[in-house]
């Protein structure tokens, strides 16, 4: 144990064999390697397959699948698929609970229909005829859609429904039509947190580049108090933040009694917290030091002679700018309206607090599907369109910057 | 041109600061409502008190939130800052293969939806029975708090200049020895520097507690939810308020360190 030449970088190799040198490299990163796969990676590849691996519930239905096996989705199915269900009911009767719940997560009513069928099941004759006696909607073939779906170890239904659309015919995924009127959610949510997240980048590019510009030119004090300025809210609990954007901008906070007190508003001063515009600003202002910090600095490593040259050259301070400072940063620009996307994404936390219904995201989709109405298979697949979306604005930022860290 | 750009910054600058410079005062009111009373206004000093302050002080809840934000939050940055430190070192050491791809892995849970993580950590830990336990809150802002750890120490250990260890192990230190003695003392800064970046990343995390945690682990944060949510009051802004020193703190000391670090060891060429 006495030579490590090797790791001068680009160094020569006298003593180590450069194997060894691997292994002592992978064993200092090995225990957070470790604890990120562990903890993070295995949990979320795991959440995320919730939103396709429907095996747990399929085996409580697993003879309604069998007799089902022959049915192509249109109208009702033979008596067989009764008696069927009738038996796997009755199999897996302390499961029948959370067979309604995960029914109920596709065709509405399936509580309460398993439930009084369960409680009568030895007085329903186990045929159709019977069943539809019992209750009229197991004469509906949307309850066989759903029963269908949940009885299949394969589910895409989750994802088609994250996106409001839904299998026409449950025997054929690839029959997607829309999702009834009443039903459709997401794709507002999803169209609505694409643009809260491009108007937050535009807003922050705007506020963040001259900021960064400024500091990239101030010195000693200016210099000081500036990027403390910055600094700042990035490290102040984002909690702290949320507060004092509440005690800003609800009806009786500071705002909207100076409008009121000022006289600049006739009538009613329009409502500024638990909205749109609350998680816009307030998003803005929680991501606006992303937008300084990297774009301040590629300024810091800009040399600003090339401006000055293409000024002396003749070059309007506009166009010198547009054609030969803006090009120069950009990188920084680009990297902080990467990271401002991929942060604004999965926001949560902000919406719920300062946005009300109005103002909330798909992150608050995720969060509600997953704790409130427990519907984990939808939570999941929103959860994984986000994480691909995330995933393709990561590649897209390699192709772009290459050469980012 | 100038004097609209002149104004645009100082706009820039007051939207940072002036949304928490307003709450300071209003922290020290004497009324029960977070609104500038009349007597603030007009600087009557029975419009101020510091009587939120003391009852923030002497609350058994906030006092709670406290120890449990230390706990947690020293727990997870001591662990961070262990490994964060080794993975900073491996990353820049010149025998490691793929470490673009070891980079990713640890930056990771900054780029994850941290409404995602949560979901994924509850799932898990319900099989693992760490659901309301100080270890998997620890567990898990270990993994939130390492990137912010190695991104400190890393943007050291790429400035440091490897030749001093190699003059070391020449000079007969075994690698321990030579870590102890020669790389410690000049990352040393980048490190503490890490460690309290860390600390912040935790004691700033509320969506994973509010998951996995139970009443009897809630931090600071949570403590400030729940009153955001029920008993609203300007108790809450005298913690805000304490908050923003923290931040202060945490710059000060932070950012000077990781300047520092960063100065010593810039390879002189």
């Amino acid at each position: 144990m006495t030579a490590t030449n090797e790791t001068t970088p680009g160094g020569t190799r006298r003593r180590i064999r450069p194997k060894r040198a691997t292994l002592v490299g992978l064993a200092l990163i090995a225990p957070l390697a470790l604890v990120i796969v562990l903890f993070l990676i295995l949990p979320l590849v795991r959440f995320v397959s919730l939103s396709v691996d429907n095996r747990e519930t399929a085996q409580w239905l697993s003879h309604t699948a069998a007799a089902l096996s022959d049915w192509h989705g249109e109208g009702l199915p033979a008596d067989d698929a009764y008696a069927a269900i009738a038996r796997d009911i009755r199999e897996n009767s302390d499961s029948t609970s959370k067979l309604a719940a995960r029914l109920n997560f596709f065709e509405g009513g399936m509580i309460s229909l398993m439930r009084h069928t369960a409680a009568q099941l030895d007085t329903i004759p186990p045929t159709r005829a019977g069943f539809v006696a019992f209750h009229k909607d197991w004469g509906d073939p949307e309850t066989w859609r759903a029963i269908y779906l949940v009885s299949q170890p394969l589910l895409s239904e989750h994802y088609l429904n994250a996106l409001d659309l839904r299998a026409d015919n449950p025997t054929e995924p690839l029959s997607i039509e829309k999702q009834p009127e009443r039903q459709q959610i997401f794709q507002r949510l999803w169209l609505r947190t694409i643009m809260v997240a491009l108007v937050v980048i535009t807003l922050c590019t705007l506020i963040g580049y001259p900021l960064a510009f400024y500091l990239s030119q101030a010195q000693g004090f200016a210099f000081i108090l500036g990027m403390g300025t910055v600094l700042l809210p990035f490290w102040t609990p984002l909690l702290a933040r949320i507060t004092s954007w509440q005690v800003l901008l609800e009806s009786t906070g500071i705002i909207p009694t100076a409008l009121a007190a000022s006289g600049l508003i006739e009538g009613r001063v329009p409502q500024l917290f638990d909205n749109l515009f609350a998680t816009i600003v307030v998003m803005t202002y929680v991501l606006l030091p992303f937008a300084v910090l990297p774009t301040y600095a590629v300024m810091n490593r800009v040399s600003p002679s090339l401006y000055r040259a293409a000024l002396t050259l003749g070059a309007s301070p506009v166009r010198a700018f547009f054609q030969v400072y803006l090009p120069q940063t950009l990188p920084g620009v680009v990297a902080g309206c990467v990271l401002i996307f991929v942060f604004s994404w999965g926001f949560y936390l902000t919406p719920e607090l300062v946005g009300g219904p109005g103002g909330s995201l798909i992150g608050n989709q995720i969060a509600y599907h997953f704790s409130s109405s427990l519907n984990w298979g939808l939570a999941a697949a929103l959860s994984g369109l986000l994480l691909f979306t995330i995933a393709a604005a990561a590649l897209v930022l390699r192709v772009l910057a290459p050469r980012q860290g | 041109m100038k004097i609209v750009f002149r104004i645009w910054v100082v706009l820039g600058f007051c939207f940072l600061a002036l949304p928490l410079l307003a709450i300071i005062p209003l922290s020290f009111t004497s009324g029960q409502y977070m609104y500038y009373t009349p007597e603030m206004l007009a600087l009557d000093p029975a419009g101020y008190s510091t009587k939120w302050y003391t009852a923030v002080l002497t609350s058994p809840d906030w006092l709670m939130a406290v120890k449990n934000s230390l706990l947690i939050g020293l727990g997870a940055a001591a662990v961070a800052t262990i490994c964060g430190t080794l993975a900073a070192i491996g990353l820049s050491w010149a025998g490691t293969p793929a470490k673009g791809l070891w980079t990713m892995l640890i930056l990771l849970p900054q780029i994850v939806p941290i409404v995602v993580i949560a979901g994924g950590l509850f799932a898990a830990f319900g099989d693992l029975r760490l659901i309301g336990t100080y270890t998997g809150i620890i567990i898990a802002h270990t993994v939130l708090a390492a990137p912010v750890a190695v991104i400190t120490i890393r943007a050291s250990m790429d400035r440091f200049d490897w030749n001093l260890v190699a003059a070391a192990s020449t000079l007969g230190a075994n690698p321990l020895y030579t870590f102890r003695t020669v790389t410690l003392p000049l990352v040393r800064p980048a490190i503490i520097a890490g460690a309290i970046f860390a600390f912040a990343t935790s004691l700033d995390e509320v969506v994973v507690i509010q998951f996995i945690g139970a009443y009897q682990q809630k931090t600071i944060p949570i403590q400030m939810l729940i009153g955001l949510r029920e008993h609203l009051s300007p108790a809450i802004l005298a913690v805000a308020t304490m908050l923003i020193g923290f931040a202060l703190v945490v710059i000060l000391l932070g950012e000077t360190l990781r300047r520092r670090s960063l100065a010593i060891e810039t390879p002189k060429k």
